[in-house]
């Protein structure tokens, strides 16, 4: 009964069109009070708040408002032009060159602004009149744009890895760093596939080459180099060890000012206080969706909502391809039902345990595969953010613009079922920067990972702190710590340090959150 | 009366506006000088070194004044380079321990930084709503829909104004209790020698105003839906989303 009364009261407010912070902020609020709140239910009302105030103590948040206003810095300028041209020097000489600059283009614009939407603005706005003029297809030019538009939440700095981090961290220790670091090459792949398809389709349309020419690859590289650096300065600073992802996004924030307003002088400095409250226009629409569901990941963790979906699977005798596809469905659904960044917060924290512990699924492969749905479903109706974007700005119906990416969705799907099950195409990267085979398989067999510090014991009661949010670096410390101990574990049996089921928790770790 | 709502609500949101503008600033220039002064002073650091930092810093001007085709990029990258020295000695001298505090600190503000955020996304309609109801209802019953919606989430947001002033009085008798001796962050900021508390109550305090103006704007959105003042369906859509409407029809 109680859970028909959450389920009624979620669909009568999605039908009226209340915000989406207030379907997260009542479901919370109805789980406390309908499971939880027998007794005391101000007191289970209360966690809600406390559960908001408890961002205080989230070092990882900080970096969310720097990178966002450090993108929205970035993007106010003529940044979308200067990529767009330097692509087109750079790549414009290939069959379908200017498709593929717009891919590349798309890119590298989204690694500088962090969003999806945005980069779909700035690049479509220029790129699809481009692409039309030069002879190709509306429909493959609106669906490629739209497509190569979504690579933003897979691109360091990603907010929706952040997101998905900060999700999983009671449950494996994820380094943010790590993360960025294994998004990398299935962006590539994804974004080298578009450009394949964009090869192909070029082929067929006369004159869509242009000659090459040093002269202007050199200019294009003079009034794009600076907005190059920025992703430069972010990765090299935090792969460099010289800050945390956290300070990193104040670095980005200095740096794009510096960029945006002293060198190319595309942003005037009078208009840095109103890009700055348009930033936290947009900070404040998220943050309010992230501090509401922690009460429900909260509320997820108390009934042990992980171990009801390892049963559910455990019945079901699935195997660990036949559970990622299941997953990918799933996740799929609901990045066409809600936004990512809600979608990671609530299901990640459920979904993410029984594919580690269960079926032994790499933590960070799972994350990059949790951020390719993500980003699929970017662009599957009927939420399909950059579908309603692009409707706008190329100024073509909802449906036209649906059909439009069908096959560029087609490939990503493609490839997110080759990311799925070659793992090496996340870690690869990853293990080769720490000395590891660079081949990585996919545990077919289901055998569980060995995650000593961070898996409580199963069926255990939350103990003390756990569920709490770690900062970046107690983040980036314990999954070190973890990374040692699998290191460990692999050694010969003499050697290795056998892990203590209800191991103690991480040295260093601050009190739980309020 | 609701003229005056109206422009109550314009007082509120030029106020925040430029309270964020500046939270977030100062939130920037704080974390960004705290990682500044610790690679400057940090062991081994040789960026610590005027004579190491100071070409180094001149190089890079001496290119960014090149690419932005300034007359007498030398010169002027030559001064730029020697300012980033006196900026790094004078912050030195000003933070000679860092700024430990700025993250403490940028995370309070990000509090009110958010629920100030959420509150002018409330008044521009950027918050992202399920669009679901408005391709079912007919379009003579949307707008009443859109204002029913907006009425519950208002009614929402007292709801939490009730819990954050509940939580803010308790934050307020612990501080008050004990002469603030608790209910403040464990790190205290050093400005100028001064060492100043955070006190949690005033940084917790963001919950109940957030709630109470984003409550108050969606109330008076209730009532200029029911008027079939404001956009339903696809414009409300991109309209959460930043996006500009077309404005011609499209093929």
């Amino acid at each position: 009964m109680s859970g028909l009364i959450l389920v009624l009261a979620i669909v009568a407010l999605a039908l009226v069109g209340a915000r989406l912070f207030v379907i997260v902020g009542v479901a919370t609020a109805l789980c406390f009070l309908l499971f939880l709140g027998e007794s005391e239910p101000l007191l289970q009302m209360d966690r809600i708040v406390t559960k908001m105030e408890g961002l205080t103590t989230k070092n990882v948040f900080l970096s969310i408002p720097f990178f966002i206003a450090s993108g929205a810095i970035m993007t106010k300028g003529g940044i979308a032009k200067r990529l767009t041209d330097l692509a087109q020097a750079a790549v414009g000489w290939l069959p379908g060159g200017l498709a593929v600059a717009a891919v590349v283009a798309c890119i590298v614009f989204a690694a500088i602004s962090g969003s999806s939407p945005v980069t779909l603005v700035a690049v479509g706005s220029v790129m699809f009149p481009a692409l039309v003029k030069a002879g190709y297809p509306n429909r493959f030019s609106i669906g490629l744009i739209t497509s190569a538009g979504s690579l933003g939440c897979m691109i360091p700095p990603a907010i929706s890895m952040l997101i998905y981090a900060i999700s999983v961290q009671g449950s494996a220790a994820v380094d943010p760093s790590d993360l960025f670091f294994a998004g990398l090459l299935p962006a590539l792949f994804i974004a080298g596939l578009l450009a394949l398809y964009s090869v192909w389709t070029g082929l067929k349309v006369p004159g869509s080459r242009q000659p090459f020419s040093g002269p202007a690859l050199w200019t294009a590289l003079k009034g794009a180099a600076w907005a190059l650096t920025l992703p430069a300065i972010v990765l090299g600073g935090i792969y460099g060890g010289v800050f945390t992802p956290t300070e990193a996004g104040a670095v980005a924030f200095a740096a794009s000012v510096l960029i945006a307003c002293g060198i190319h002088r595309d942003v005037p400095w009078s208009k840095v206080p109103s890009i700055l409250t348009e930033a936290a226009t947009l900070i404040g629409s998220l943050i309010l969706i992230v501090v509401l569901a922690f009460g429900l990941n909260d509320f997820l963790a108390e009934i042990d909502a992980p171990g009801v979906i390892k049963g559910w699977v455990e019945t079901a005798d699935l195997n660990a391809w036949q559970f990622m596809l299941l997953v990918n469905v799933i996740l799929i659904v609901l990045g066409a039902l809600m936004d990512s960044i809600s979608a990671t917060l609530v299901f990640a924290p459920i979904l993410a345990p029984v594919a580690i512990n269960y079926y032994g699924i790499d933590p960070i492969h799972f994350g990059v595969v949790f951020v390719v749905n993500m980003e699929i479903g970017y662009l599957a109706p009927p939420v399909a953010t950059n579908l309603f974007v692009a409707a706008a700005i190329f100024r073509q119906p909802f449906v036209e613009v649906a059909k439009a990416v069908m096959p560029t969705l087609g490939i990503i799907c493609a490839a997110l079922l080759l990311i799925i099950y070659i793992p090496t195409i996340s870690k690869g990267p990853l293990n080769l920067r720490e000395g590891r085979p660079m081949v990585e398989a996919f545990p077919w067999d289901g055998a569980p990972v060995e995650v000593p510090e961070a898996v409580a014991p199963e069926g255990a009661p939350a103990a003390e702190g756990e569920g709490k949010v770690l900062t970046l670096q107690e983040m980036m410390e314990k999954a070190r710590q973890q990374r040692e101990a699998e290191d460990a574990a692999a050694q010969p049996p003499a050697e290795a340090t056998p892990p203590a089921e209800g191991a103690a928790p991480v040295e260093g770790a601050p009190p739980p959150s309020p | 009366m609701m003229a005056l709502l109206e422009r109550i609500d314009l007082v509120l949101f030029r106020a925040e506006q430029r309270v964020v503008a500046v939270m977030l600033a100062a939130m920037g220039v704080f974390v960004f000088l705290d990682v500044a002064t610790r690679v400057s002073v940090g062991a081994g650091s040789w960026l610590g070194n005027p004579l190491a930092l100071g070409p180094v810093a001149a190089a890079v001007a001496v290119a960014a004044f090149y690419t932005r085709d300034a007359t007498h990029p030398v010169p002027k990258g030559l001064a730029a380079g020697l300012g980033v020295v006196v900026a790094q000695q004078a912050a030195l001298w000003l933070f000679p321990n860092g700024l430990i505090w700025s993250q403490t600190l940028a995370l309070a503000f990000t509090l009110w930084l958010g629920l100030l955020g959420a509150a002018l996304a409330a008044r521009e309609r950027r918050h992202l709503a399920l669009d679901i109801g408005s391709k079912l209802w007919p379009p003579a019953l949307a707008p009443k829909m859109a204002a029913l919606g907006h009425a519950l989430t208002g009614a929402f947001c007292v709801g939490l104004l009730l819990l954050g002033l509940r939580s803010v009085g308790a934050h307020y008798d612990d501080w008050a209790g004990t002469d603030g001796a608790a209910g403040t962050f464990p790190v205290k900021m050093d400005l100028f020698g001064a060492e100043l508390p955070i006190i949690k109550w005033v940084v917790f305090l963001a919950v109940p105003y957030g709630a109470a103006s984003i409550g108050f704007r969606f109330l008076l959105d209730a009532v200029r839906a029911w008027r079939g003042e404001l956009p339903t369906g696809e414009d409300d859509t991109l309209q959460q989303l930043g996006i500009e409407a077309p404005k011609e029809p499209t093929p």
